[in-house]
């Protein structure tokens, strides 16, 4: 497999992208929260971590017990100003942080800061002052929770929705992440086989390449038969030889 | 902390040697302030100057007018103030250092504490733009060496996939250290890391 990395160009990672550029440009001060949300598998943290890094934004953690001070502490942490006791000193100092350094910031696990509303006010009353863009990033649910307080959903520019991997995709990686050829029959075998899983894709695009490397031919569907193409097949297929033991004793 | 810029230019004028109640004073810190609070933010300050070079201590037991310790601008203080330098602010112990430039260094450095447990290929696929993957990877153990040297990062458990993993021990701020041939320097306080070990390599 080819030393790479991160694919570029992905749907799921172009949308991201998209959405942080027009927030970046939006016309409303205030409307500066993205949204992302999706099942795992599909690259969310992956894509979020590099945005975050690539636009050396500030990252944090939501947690389950989070108060309004707690999340405060946590922000002040990542943004590296000391901690203080009152909350409103706290506040106060990550809004002059935050202006005289505006960054991007990155909430993970926006799904625990949704069960309280006062968490998610007071990650409103940074972003207002401060007018820095806040992206949540939460599993599929996030979407019901924050849609509960109207004043913190009309805050968001744009929701992502982290999906499963498209054909275009898959053929992407195929493209990326090998030099073997794969035709178009098994990169969408391994779409569906994967459900766009981009784990899942790289351990097929691993095992196809394998293969592809002793033939040196383009590997089609056909070609590849009744191969394993996934680790549960693997299984499936060792479970199905009777071992030698059980026979000797029948 | 005080402000040692303003207690060099301080200790400058006149006859050029104060107490420390002399300097609290001359500088007419806030009223609000309690006067051992003051105290211990002049006496940060004027460590910060010695430490540099630019103040000393004297402490005059015979002379009764001055029964302190006593403060002087050195010869170095003066030139460092006719160059018009500035020491960098402070505040509560962080430096207040300009935003880090966008290297490699300094997006493996961000990676790690977003992550805080992380493999090679992970590190690499949060931070890399431009530069080839193999260059990516010397640079990104050379750096994950001397952290791991220093202290900062430690070695987990190899996972399933063969990759080693690291877990960010020591988070020093949002400025990368850089390393250096026997220490790792801390750019958020301006610190020096020295290595536990040399010999043990990745």
């Amino acid at each position: 497999m080819k030393q790479r990395h991160f694919v570029e160009g992905l749907s799921n990672g172009q949308q991201l992208m998209a959405a942080i550029a027009q927030a970046e440009n939006r016309a409303a001060p205030e409307k500066n929260w993205i949204l992302v949300e999706g099942d795992p598998g599909f690259g969310k943290s992956r894509a979020t971590t590099r945005a975050a890094v690539q636009k050396d934004a500030r990252f944090v953690r939501a947690k389950a017990g989070w108060t309004p001070h707690w999340a405060l502490a946590d922000l002040a942490d990542v943004l590296s100003i000391p901690r203080r006791h009152r909350t409103e000193d706290l506040l106060r100092d990550i809004v002059i942080e935050l202006m005289t350094r505006p960054r991007m910031l990155f909430v993970d696990e926006i799904d625990h800061a949704a069960r309280t509303e006062r968490v998610l006010e007071t990650l409103r009353d940074i972003t207002d002052q401060t007018e820095c863009i806040l992206v949540a990033v939460g599993m599929k649910s996030a979407q019901g929770l924050v849609k509960r307080f109207p004043q913190i959903f009309g805050r968001i520019t744009r929701i992502v929705t982290f999906g499963p991997a498209s054909f275009d995709d898959v053929k992407l990686m195929c493209t990326e992440l090998t030099d073997v050829k794969i035709a178009d029959d098994l990169i969408e075998e391994m779409r569906r086989r994967t459900g766009g899983k981009l784990r899942e894709v790289m351990d097929c695009i691993a095992r196809v390449e394998a293969v592809g490397r002793k033939s040196r031919e383009t590997v089609t569907l056909a070609s590849w038969g009744n191969r394993p193409l996934l680790t549960e097949d693997r299984a499936l297929a060792s479970q199905s030889v009777t071992p030698l033991r059980a026979v000797s004793n029948g | 902390m005080a402000d040692a810029n303003a207690i060099l230019l301080l200790l400058s004028k006149g006859h050029g040697s104060l107490t420390v109640g002399g300097i609290l004073s001359g500088l007419g810190m806030g009223e609000h302030v309690a006067k051992r609070t003051k105290r211990a933010r002049v006496l940060a300050a004027l460590a910060v100057l010695q430490r540099g070079g630019l103040a000393e201590l004297t402490w005059p037991k015979e002379d009764k007018a001055h029964p302190g310790a006593l403060f002087h601008i050195t010869p170095a203080g003066r030139a460092f103030l006719k160059d018009g330098k500035k020491l960098p602010c402070c505040r509560r112990g962080k430096l207040d250092v300009p935003p880090p430039a966008d290297t490699l260094q300094q997006r493996f450095w961000s990676a790690m504490r977003i992550l805080r447990k992380f493999t090679v290929p992970e590190l690499i696929g949060a931070a890399a733009k431009d530069e080839s993957p193999r260059s990516c990877r010397t640079r990104a153990y050379k750096f994950l060496d001397a952290l791991r040297s220093a202290g900062v990062v430690t070695e987990l458990r190899v996972r399933g996939d063969g990759f080693k993993r690291f877990a960010l021990v020591r988070d020093l701020g949002p400025h990368a250290p850089a390393a250096r041939a026997d220490h790792l320097l801390d750019h958020n306080t301006r610190e020096t890391i020295p290595f536990a070990t040399t010999e043990a390599k990745l």
